[in-house]
C-alpha cells in the first residue's frame, strides 16, 4: 500500500460510514470527526472534509445535532483561528434547519468560534453571516440570528456596532412571534455586552416593548430577563425600571408569565435591597402565593426560604405565614408538598419558640396528617431543623403524637423516614422518655411487612444501643426480643437475628459474649438454609468484637460444623466467616 | 473463561447501579449461566420459603423496589416467572442482574421462561433495539437469546404449587408431560411448550381460542382437573396485567401475579409478589413504582406512547 | 394509588413551551400515522411528506391509530355521501388539523368537498406550508382540475389558499380569531359542513372548548361535529396518562373538564348541538369500524398487549353532534354506522 492511499483510508471510511443507512453508524463516525480531521491534517480538513460536511446537512436531526456540536470544536483542526471562517458556512446552514435542537447547537458552536476570532475576521466573515440570517425570509434563520449578536459586539468597530444594534432592534419587533421570543430570550446576554449608557435608554425601550407584547409567550421571556437586567442596572436602575415591570407582570393575565415572576423574585430582591423589597415586593410575593394557578403557587412557595430570610421574621409572621397556613390546605397536593418544604426551611428565621408554637406548629401538624405521602415525607425529612429549635417540651407535647402516628404509616418510605429520624429524636428526648413512648415502636418495626423497614429497624436498634449503652440493650431490648428468636415464621427469626447481630458489634463484650453470641449460635440448627447462612454472614462482623479465646473455643468449631452443611451457600458463607479468623 | 464469585459480586453491584457490563463480561456471564441452566429440569424443584414474581419487563428500578419490599437475594429465595425483557427501558440491565444473581446463587433464585424470552418477540417489543442502542452491536442480544433457550419452563414448589408463565395446554395433562419436552429451542408457534408460555385462564369451561393468536384460553374446570390429577394446591402464573397486582381465580385454584408496577410507565397499576413462607402460607406484598426512576431517563425522549 | 412519584415532578413545564409541546403532539401523531401507513394498516400516500424520520411504533399504538383514522374516514365518507358530495356544496372544517392529509387523500380520489378548511397554530401551519411547497405532488393536488387556479402557498404567514383548500393560522382559544380565519377562508356558513376536532379539546380548557363549540354551532347553520378525544382522567390509567403527557409539557385541562362519555354528550348539547352519539374507542373498534378492514389489519402485527389495549382504548372516545335537521345527513345515526 502506498503512502498516499494509506492517507486516503480514514476519509474514505468516514465518508463511507457517513453515508451508511444505519443512523447508529453515522452517529458513531460523526462523533469521531475531530480524530479523523486530525489524521487528515488542517489543509485537507479545510479542503476536503469541510466541503463534504457542508453537503451533509440533509441528515436526520440527531446526526445534525452531533455535527453542529463537533464543528464547534474544530478550530484547532482546521489550522487555528485564522482559518476558523471555513467553519462558518456549514454552521450557517445548520442554523436554518427546522429542528430547534440542531439550530441551538449550531448557534452555540458559532458563538464559540466567534469568541476566538478577532475584530477584522469577524467583520469580514461573521458579521455578514449574522446579517444574512437576520434578514432571511424563513423565520428559523432569524430565530437563530438572535443568539449571534452579543458575542461579536465588543470587538466590533463603532460603525458595525451601530449596524448590530439596528439589526437586533428589528428582530425584537419582528412580525413573527417566534423571532420576538428568541430576541427576548437573548436580551439579557445582549444587554451585558452593550455600553452602560445604552442600558437605561435603548435596552429599556426594547424591554418595555417586549413587556407589552400581545403574545404571552413573548412577555414570559421578557420577564425571564428581569433578574439579568436588574444585575446590570444596579439598585437604582432596577428600582425605577424593573420593579414596576415585575409588579405589573405579577398580575398578568397569563399564568405562565406570573410563574416566571415567581421564579425571578429572589434575584430581584438581591439587587433592589431589603428596604425596597419590604416596601414593594412583599405584596407581589403574597399575591403570587395566592395565585389562582397551582403552578404559580408552587413556584412561589419554593422561593419562601430565601424570600422570608430576606424580609425577616416580623414581616414573615404578619404577611407571609398566614398565606402559608392557608396553602397547607390547598387543593393541589403539589402546592402542599411545596409548602411542607417551605415551612421547614423558614423555621430557623424565628428564634422564639413561642412564635413557632403558635404559628408554625399548627401548619406542620396539618401537613403531617396530609393524605399525600410526599407532603408528609417533606416534613419528616426536615424535622431535625425544627425539633432543634422548638425545644423538648414542645416536641413532646405537640409533635410526638403526630410522629408516633406516622410510625405506622401505610407508605413504607414514610415509615423509613421516621425510623431514620429516631436516633436524633432519642438523643433529644433522653433514654427514659424515649423508652416510654417510642421504645415499643422500635421493636414493632422488626415485624414490618417490608424488608427494607425490617433491616432499617435492626440498624436503628444498633444506633440506639450506641447511644443508650449496653444496659439499655440488656434491660429494655433483649427481654422483648429473645422470645421471638424461635418464632415459627422464618422472616421474623431472621430479622431478630439481624438485630442481635447488629447490636452485637456495639455492646459491651460481656453482654455480647454471655447473651447475644449464644443466641446467634443457635441458628445453626434452623431448618431454613437462608437463616443458617445469614447467621454466618453476621458472625463475620461479630468475630472481631469477640475475645480471641472464645472465638477459637466456640465460634471456630461452630463454623467448621457449618462448612459441612447440605446447602452450598451455607458452606460458602461459613468459609468466608472463617477466613476473618485466619486473617 | 473464568470468573470467581468476587467477579460476580462486582458485576452484581455494578448492575444494581444500573450500569452495563461490557460485552466480554456479558459473554462470560451468559456462558456460565448456560452451564447451570442446562442441568436444570424443565420443571424446577423448589423448596419453600420462596417469593414468586410475575412479569417485570425491563423495569429495572421497579425490580430494585421489588427487592426492597420483598427482601434482597440471597436472604430471600426467588422464583421469577419470565418476561424479564421488552417494553421497559432497561431490559439489558434487568435480565443481566437476574442472571448474575442466578449464577452467583443458583439455589436461591430460579428463572423460568416467559413468552418474551424469544428471538422473535424481542425484535418487536424492544429488547433487540435496546441491545443495539446500548452496545452498538447485536452480540449481547445474541448471547442473551441463547440463554433464553436454556431456561426452564415451569417450577414446582414443594410438589404442590406449580409456577408457569402463561398457563395450561390441551396437550399436557400431567406435569411429567412437561418434563418430556425438548425445551432447548426458540419458542415454537404452537404445541405444549408454546401453550405453557402463552395461555390465559378465562372464566368459562373447557378450552377456547386465545385472542393473542398463540396458546389457549382454559376454563376453571380444566384448571381444577389438572390440579387434582397432579396433586397441586394451586397454579401461580404471570403473563396478564392485573391492576391490583394479583388476582385469584377458579376458587383459589389459580393466581395471576404481576410484578411490573405502572406497567410500561403507562398503566398506573400496582404490582405484587407472592411470598410463600416455610409453611407454604401465602402472603402478597404489593408495591408501587419506584419513585426516582424517572430521574434516570430522559423523559422527553421516552414518554410512553399515547394517541395524541 | 401510584402515590410515590417523582416528588418534584412538575405538572407541566412552564417556560413558554407548553404551546410548543401541544404542537409537538402533532409531530407525534403524524409519525404514528406514518408508522401505520408503512406497515399497511391504511393507505396514506402523503403522510410521509410531512415526516423526516420514520419510527416504527409498537403494535398497540398502530392498531389504535388505525381505529381512529378508519373511524374518521368512515365518518367523512358518510357525511360526503349524505351531503351530496362536493357538488352538493359539502364543506369540511378541521380544527387543530396538524399535518392531517385527509384533504389530499380525498382530492386524489376526486371525492373532495367543495371547500376544505384547516386551522392550527401558526408554527404548525408554517411547517405544513413548507412541506407542501417542497412536494410537487401536494402542490399539484392543490391546483385546479385543469391545473388552473394557481394555489398560493405562503410559508412565512403559514397560509395556503386555493380553490378547494384553505389553511390558516389561528388560535382555537380565541373564538373571534377562529371566526375571522373562517371568514378569510371564505367558509360558506349555509353549506352542509363537517367539523373535525381530532384530539384537540384535551389541550384546551373547558371554557375555551365551550366557547369554540358554541361559536361553531352559532356560525354554521347545518353542520355535524366529530370529536375524538381522551376521557377517564380519574382511574389509575387515566391519572398516569395525565401525568405522563403533562410531564412532557402539555397540560391537559380538557380531559378534566369532560371526563366521561356523558360529559361529552352534555358538552355538545350545552353548546347548541344535538348529540348523535358517544362511543369509547373499544366500542368503535369492536362495532363501528369496517370489520373486514379490522380483520385484515389484525393480521399485520402480533398484539401481545391485550390488557393494555383494553385500557388505552377505553380512555378515548368519539362523540358527534348535529346542528340543523339531522335528516340533512340521511340517517340520524350518522356519521357512524353500526357494522354488521
Amino acid at each position: 500500500m502506498t503512502e498516499s492511499s494509506e492517507d486516503l483510508y480514514p476519509i474514505a471510511v468516514l465518508i463511507d460510514e457517513l453515508k451508511n443507512d444505519d443512523i447508529v453508524i453515522r452517529l458513531n463516525s460523526l462523533r469521531r470527526l475531530t480524530i479523523i480531521a486530525k489524521a487528515l491534517g488542517p489543509e485537507r480538513t479545510r479542503e476536503e472534509l469541510i466541503p463534504f460536511l457542508s453537503e451533509s446537512t440533509e441528515d436526520e436531526d440527531e446526526a445534525l445535532t452531533v455535527l453542529a456540536e463537533e464543528l464547534g470544536n474544530f478550530v484547532p483542526v482546521v489550522g487555528g483561528v485564522k482559518f476558523a471562517f471555513h467553519l462558518l458556512p456549514p454552521l450557517e446552514s445548520l442554523a436554518t434547519v427546522e429542528e430547534t435542537v440542531v439550530r441551538e447547537k449550531a448557534v452555540e458552536s458559532l458563538c464559540k468560534i466567534a469568541e476566538q476570532m478577532d475584530g477584522g475576521a469577524l467583520e469580514l466573515h461573521y458579521i455578514p453571516l449574522v446579517t444574512r440570517l437576520a434578514k432571511t425570509e424563513w423565520f428559523t434563520a432569524r430565530v437563530s440570528s438572535c443568539g449571534l449578536f452579543a458575542v461579536a459586539y465588543e470587538k466590533s468597530s463603532d460603525e458595525v456596532k451601530q449596524e448590530l444594534r439596528v439589526g437586533f432592534n428589528e428582530l425584537c419587533k419582528d412580525e413573527t412571534p417566534m423571532v420576538r421570543r428568541a430576541a427576548a430570550q437573548q436580551l439579557g446576554k445582549y444587554a451585558e455586552k452593550l455600553e452602560k449608557e445604552r442600558l437605561m435608554t435603548e435596552v429599556m425601550t426594547i424591554f418595555a416593548e417586549l413587556c407589552e407584547d400581545d403574545q404571552d409567550s413573548v412577555r414570559l421571556l421578557a420577564v425571564g430577563t428581569c433578574s439579568a437586567l436588574a444585575k446590570l442596572l444596579g439598585k437604582e436602575g432596577s428600582t425605577s425600571k424593573i420593579l414596576p415591570a415585575v409588579q405589573k407582570f405579577s398580575s398578568d393575565k397569563s399564568w405562565r408569565v406570573r410563574y416566571m415572576v415567581a421564579q425571578q423574585v429572589n434575584e430581584l430582591c438581591d439587587v433592589i435591597g431589603k428596604e425596597i423589597t419590604m416596601a414593594e415586593l412583599v405584596t407581589v410575593y403574597v399575591n403570587l402565593l395566592k395565585d389562582n394557578e397551582a403552578e404559580v403557587r408552587v413556584a412561589a412557595a419554593q422561593k419562601a426560604g430565601d424570600f422570608c430570610g430576606f424580609v425577616g421574621g416580623a414581616l414573615t409572621l404578619t404577611e407571609i405565614l398566614p398565606c402559608l397556613k392557608e396553602l397547607s390546605n390547598d387543593t393541589s397536593q403539589h402546592v402542599r408538598a411545596a409548602i411542607a418544604i417551605a415551612v421547614m426551611v423558614i423555621a430557623p428565621i424565628f428564634d422564639d419558640g413561642n412564635e413557632i408554637e403558635t404559628n408554625l406548629l399548627p401548619i406542620i401538624l396539618t401537613l403531617l396528617r396530609d393524605e399525600f405521602p410526599d407532603v408528609r415525607l417533606n416534613i419528616i425529612r426536615n424535622l431535625e431543623q425544627v425539633s432543634k429549635i422548638i425545644g423538648i417540651q414542645l416536641l413532646q407535647k405537640n409533635l410526638l403524637p403526630a410522629i408516633v402516628a406516622l410510625a405506622e404509616d401505610r407508605h413504607w418510605r414514610v415509615r423509613l423516614a421516621i425510623i431514620n429520624y429516631f436516633p436524633l429524636l432519642a438523643r433529644q428526648l433522653g433514654i427514659f422518655s424515649f423508652n416510654d413512648i417510642l421504645g415499643k415502636l422500635c421493636i414493632q418495626w422488626l415485624e414490618d411487612s417490608v424488608a427494607t423497614i425490617r433491616t432499617a429497624a435492626a440498624q436503628n436498634l444498633k444506633n440506639l444501643a450506641e447511644d443508650f449503652g449496653s444496659d439499655w440493650v440488656q434491660e429494655f431490648v433483649l427481654p422483648k426480643m429473645l422470645d421471638k428468636l424461635q418464632h415459627p415464621h422464618f422472616l421474623l427469626r431472621m430479622t431478630i437475628m439481624e438485630a442481635v447481630g447488629a447490636m452485637a458489634t456495639v455492646v459491651s463484650s460481656e453482654i455480647l459474649q454471655t447473651m447475644l453470641l449464644p443466641e446467634l449460635m443457635k441458628f445453626n440448627k434452623d431448618k431454613v438454609p437462608n437463616v443458617r447462612f445469614h447467621a454466618c454472614r453476621l458472625m463475620k462482623d461479630v468475630i472481631p468484637c469477640v475475645d480471641p479465646a472464645i472465638v477459637s473455643s466456640t465460634i471456630k468449631p461452630w463454623l467448621a460444623d457449618m462448612q459441612d452443611d447440605v446447602d452450598h451457600d451455607v458452606r460458602f458463607f461459613a468459609r468466608e466467616a472463617e477466613m476473618t479468623i485466619r486473617g | 473463561m473464568s470468573s470467581s464469585s468476587s467477579d460476580l459480586d462486582n458485576w452484581i453491584s455494578k448492575l444494581k447501579e444500573c450500569k452495563l457490563l461490557d460485552e466480554t463480561q456479558v459473554r462470560t456471564l451468559c456462558l456460565r449461566a448456560i452451564d447451570i441452566l442446562v442441568e436444570e429440569s424443565n420443571v424446577q424443584t423448589i423448596y419453600p420459603p420462596v417469593t414468586i414474581c410475575g412479569d417485570i419487563h425491563g423495569q429495572f428500578f421497579d425490580v430494585l423496589e421489588l427487592f426492597k419490599v420483598g427482601g434482597e437475594c440471597p436472604q430471600k429465595n426467588y422464583l421469577f416467572m419470565g418476561d424479564f425483557v421488552d417494553r421497559g427501558f432497561y431490559s439489558v440491565e434487568t435480565f443481566l442482574l437476574l442472571l448474575a444473581l442466578k449464577v452467583r446463587y443458583p439455589d436461591r433464585i430460579f428463572l423460568i421462561r416467559g413468552n418474551h424470552e424469544s428471538r422473535q418477540i424481542t425484535q418487536v417489543y424492544g429488547f433487540y433495539d435496546e441491545c443495539l442502542r446500548k452496545y452498538g452491536t447485536l452480540n449481547v442480544w445474541r448471547y442473551c437469546v441463547e440463554v433464553f433457550d436454556y431456561l426452564s419452563l415451569a417450577a414446582l414448589v414443594d410438589g404442590v404449587v406449580l409456577g408457569v408463565h402463561g398457563g395450561l395446554s390441551p396437550s399436557i395433562s400431567t406435569i411429567d408431560r412437561v418434563r418430556s419436552i425438548d425445551r432447548k429451542q426458540e419458542v415454537p408457534h404452537e404445541g405444549p411448550m408454546c401453550d405453557l408460555l402463552w395461555s390465559d385462564p378465562e372464566e368459562m369451561s373447557g378450552w377456547g381460542l386465545s385472542p393473542r393468536g398463540a396458546g389457549y384460553l382454559f376454563g376453571g374446570d380444566i384448571c381444577k382437573h389438572f390440579n387434582y390429577i397432579n396433586g397441586l394446591g394451586f397454579i401461580a402464573r404471570a403473563h396478564q396485567l392485573v391492576m391490583e397486582g394479583y388476582k385469584w381465580m377458579f376458587d383459589s385454584q389459580l393466581v395471576t401475579v404481576w410484578s411490573a408496577p405502572n406497567y410500561c410507565y403507562r398503566c398506573g397499576n400496582i404490582a405484587s409478589v407472592l411470598e410463600l413462607d416455610d409453611q407454604l402460607k401465602c402472603d402478597f406484598k404489593v408495591f408501587t413504582a419506584a419513585p426516582h426512576e424517572l430521574h434516570h431517563v430522559e423523559m422527553r425522549k421516552i414518554t410512553p406512547s399515547y394517541f395524541l | 394509588m401510584a402515590a410515590f412519584r417523582v416528588p418534584d415532578a412538575r405538572r407541566s413545564v412552564p417556560g413558554g413551551n407548553a404551546d410548543r409541546c401541544v404542537q409537538g403532539t402533532n409531530d407525534d401523531a403524524t409519525v404514528s400515522k406514518l408508522s401505520c401507513a408503512t406497515l399497511g394498516y391504511f393507505q396514506d400516500d402523503f403522510v410521509h411528506l410531512f415526516v423526516r424520520r420514520r419510527t416504527r411504533r409498537p403494535p398497540m399504538i398502530n392498531r389504535g391509530y388505525f381505529a381512529r383514522v378508519q373511524a374518521i374516514r368512515q365518518a367523512i365518507q358518510g357525511f360526503m355521501e349524505a351531503a351530496g358530495g362536493g357538488s352538493g356544496g359539502a364543506q369540511i372544517v378541521s380544527l387543530g388539523s396538524g399535518w392531517d392529509t385527509n384533504f389530499f387523500r380525498l382530492r386524489e380520489a376526486k371525492a373532495e368537498p367543495k371547500l376544505y378548511i384547516e386551522l392550527d397554530h401558526k408554527e404548525v401551519t408554517c411547517s405544513k406550508c413548507r412541506s407542501v411547497k417542497k412536494s410537487p405532488a401536494l402542490c399539484g393536488l392543490l391546483a385546479g382540475e385543469d391545473q388552473s387556479g394557481e394555489a398560493k402557498v405562503d410559508v412565512e404567514s403559514g397560509t395556503i389558499s386555493s380553490a378547494k383548500y384553505a389553511l390558516l393560522p389561528s388560535d382555537l382559544r380565541d373564538p373571534a380569531k377562529v371566526k375571522a380565519s373562517l371568514d378569510v377562508a371564505q367558509a360558506d356558513y349555509e353549506a352542509p359542513t363537517f367539523i373535525l376536532l381530532e384530539c384537540v379539546l384535551a389541550y384546551l380548557d373547558g371554557d375555551a372548548t365551550r366557547n369554540l363549540l358554541s361559536l361553531l354551532a352559532n356560525t354554521f347553520e347545518r353542520c355535524c361535529v366529530l370529536i375524538y378525544d381522551m376521557i377517564g382522567p380519574d382511574d389509575p390509567f387515566g391519572q398516569q396518562l395525565i401525568y405522563n403527557v403533562e410531564s412532557r409539557g402539555c397540560p391537559l385541562p380538557g380531559i378534566r373538564s369532560f371526563p366521561a362519555k356523558e360529559s361529552h354528550a352534555k358538552l355538545l348539547e350545552e353548546c347548541g348541538f344535538t348529540c348523535g352519539g358517544v362511543h369509547d374507542m373499544l366500542e368503535v373498534y369492536g362495532k363501528y369500524v369496517n370489520q373486514d378492514e379490522r380483520k385484515r389489519t389484525e393480521r399485520i402485527e402480533f398484539l401481545d398487549e391485550l390488557e393494555e389495549w383494553h385500557l388505552i382504548m377505553a380512555h378515548y372516545c368519539l362523540s358527534y353532534g348535529f346542528k340543523g335537521s339531522p335528516d340533512l345527513f340521511g340517517t340520524r345515526a350518522m356519521p357512524l354506522k353500526l357494522q354488521t
